[in-house]
Parts: C-alpha cells; sequence; structure tokens
C-alpha cells in the first residue's frame, strides 16, 4: 500500500524539485542531521537525566529552560528528515529499519506528550535537592531509550533491511 | 555524548538558562570524556578497517583538526569557568569564555560536516 504512495510522493513537483538539486543538498542535509540530533540529545538527554534524579539541586523547570534548544533540534532533524523521505521515499517506505525508526519516534512522542499532560505541573511544585518520584525517573528513562533507539535505527538504515544501498 | 553535552555548556555560557547555576554543568566534563572514550575507540577500529581508503582522505585530516581544536577549547573553557584546581567557580563568565562557546559550537558543526562528508568525497 505504501508503494503506491511513494511512487506518488516521488512524482510531486516538490519531490522532482529536490531531486534534481545540486548534488551536495543530500551531504549538507545528512550533516545538518547529525548536527541536529547532537543538539536534540544533548539538551533533552539532559532534561532526562534531570528527570531520573541527577542535579537534584537544579530545579527541573531551570533545566526545562534549554528545551527550546532541543525543539530547535528536533525542527531541524524533521526538516532534513522530510528532505530526505520526499526525495526518495520508497528507500525508506520499504525498509524495515526506517519503520523501527519512526516506531521509536512515535514512542518518544507519546511519552513526551504523557509528561507534558499529566506530570510536567507536579515538575513545577518538586523542591530541589528532593528525589524524584519514580514515575518521573520512568519517563526519563523510557525518553533516553526511545531517542537512543530513533539514534540507532537511523544509523542502521543502510545496514539492516535497505533495498537500496545508497546513503552511506 | 560529546557534542550534545557541550553545547549545552557553550549555549548556557551564551545566556541559555539563565536560571541555571553554570556550577550545576560541572558533570558535562565527565560526560564528555566518557563520549570521548567511545568515539576514539570505535573511530579507531573504523579506521583501522579502512585505513588506506580513510587514510587519503583530505576531508578525514579536516574532521581530526576540528575535534582537536575543539578539545583544546574545551579545556580551555573549562579552566576559565571552573579554575584551574577545577575546585572553584567564577562569580561572571568572561567574554573570553562566550567567544570560546562559539568557537567550540563552530568547530565541532564543521567535525560533524567533514565526517560525514568522508562518505562522498573521494
Amino acid at each position: 500500500m505504501f508503494t503506491d504512495f511513494a511512487t506518488w510522493l516521488h512524482h510531486t513537483s516538490l519531490s522532482v524539485a529536490l531531486q534534481g538539486q545540486v548534488q551536495w543538498l543530500w551531504p549538507f542535509c545528512e550533516s545538518l542531521h547529525f548536527a541536529g540530533l547532537a543538539l536534540l540529545l544533548g539538551v533533552a538527554g539532559m532534561f532526562d537525566l534531570r528527570l531520573m534524579g541527577m542535579m537534584k539541586r537544579v530545579p527541573i523547570s531551570v533545566v526545562a529552560d534549554f528545551m527550546p534548544w532541543a525543539v530547535v533540534g528536533f525542527a531541524i532533524n524533521l526538516t532534513t528528515g522530510l528532505i530526505f523521505v520526499i526525495s526518495e521515499p520508497a528507500q525508506y517506505f520499504s525498509n524495515p529499519t526506517w519503520w523501527v525508526k519512526v516506531a521509536f519516534l512515535v514512542a518518544a512522542g507519546v511519552n513526551a506528550i504523557v509528561y507534558q499532560s499529566g506530570f510536567a505541573w507536579r515538575a513545577a511544585q518538586l523542591p530541589p535537592d528532593v528525589d524524584t518520584p519514580t514515575s518521573f525517573k520512568i519517563i526519563g528513562a523510557l525518553s533516553l531509550a526511545s531517542w537512543f533507539g530513533v539514534l540507532w535505527a537511523g544509523r542502521m538504515l543502510p545496514f539492516i533491511g535497505a533495498a537500496i544501498g545508497a546513503g552511506l | 555524548m560529546i557534542v550534545g553535552p557541550n553545547a549545552v555548556l557553550d549555549l548556557k555560557i551564551l545566556g541559555a538558562g539563565a536560571r541555571l547555576p553554570i556550577d550545576a554543568l560541572r558533570p558535562v566534563f565527565r560526560i564528555m570524556s566518557i563520549g570521548f572514550v567511545i568515539n576514539a575507540s570505535t573511530g579507531l577500529v573504523l579506521f583501522i578497517s579502512e585505513a588506506a581508503d580513510k587514510g587519503t582522505l583530505w576531508v578525514f585530516y579536516v574532521k581530526l583538526s576540528f575535534i582537536a581544536l575543539a578539545l583544546v577549547a574545551a579545556f580551555r573553557t573549562r579552566r576559565l569557568i571552573f579554575g584551574r584546581d577545577g575546585a572553584t567557580t567564577v562569580a561572571e563568565i568572561p567574554g573570553s569564555a562566550k567567544a570560546l562557546a562559539i568557537l567550540s559550537l563552530v568547530l565541532w558543526t564543521g567535525a560533524i560536516f567533514a565526517g560525514r562528508l568522508m562518505a562522498y568525497v573521494h
């Protein structure tokens, strides 16, 4: 079912325009994708470690002040990632590892939504120097694990299950 | 575990997260050391397996230079902010540390770009 969608996407004017771009666009976007992931994981990872109980003397809300930078990293990676998928949809849709990456991405997203909707208000009331509740530790660990899952599956794209050996 | 934590420290030095005491970012260097050991050892294994190929790539030496300079910047930043003995933290962030923070971000980004380009430049 995704074959039809991939074919359609590959023929959209946006995809055709991207395919016809200068040769350095792809490696340039890959490099940006790596820089974006460092920013995203560096900042979100610090927040996750705080939820897991590290740096207790710093209030969670203060660590959260950095989170807009994680969003910047995510925006860079969403944009460059969409450029890859729109340019060569079949290469990704036909690769099971890409779906593993998407699954980890969804897990990270759901986990973040659960935290924002059910736990962020409790974090605001948590005094410093007090250990975080177990629920916070679980959310932090799940977040770290799912982002590393996204990273790992992304790096494995050309190695596991790739029908086309491009993009090494 | 290298670029991410260093970027957090650089952003803090450049004014992000004003409410965060810079002293709280001391563990950044320990995390970076762990990351560096992982990346240096896996990088060495990758290099050994393709030394004849990668060793002739000019962009590989650009990458190594960026990493070396970024590490120098990180060491200098640590001394400026946390003191020579690692015991005293500065009260106010000096302008030189801000310049180093910008340099650090540029150098790590350069290392990432050079590393990625190794797959394309021949």
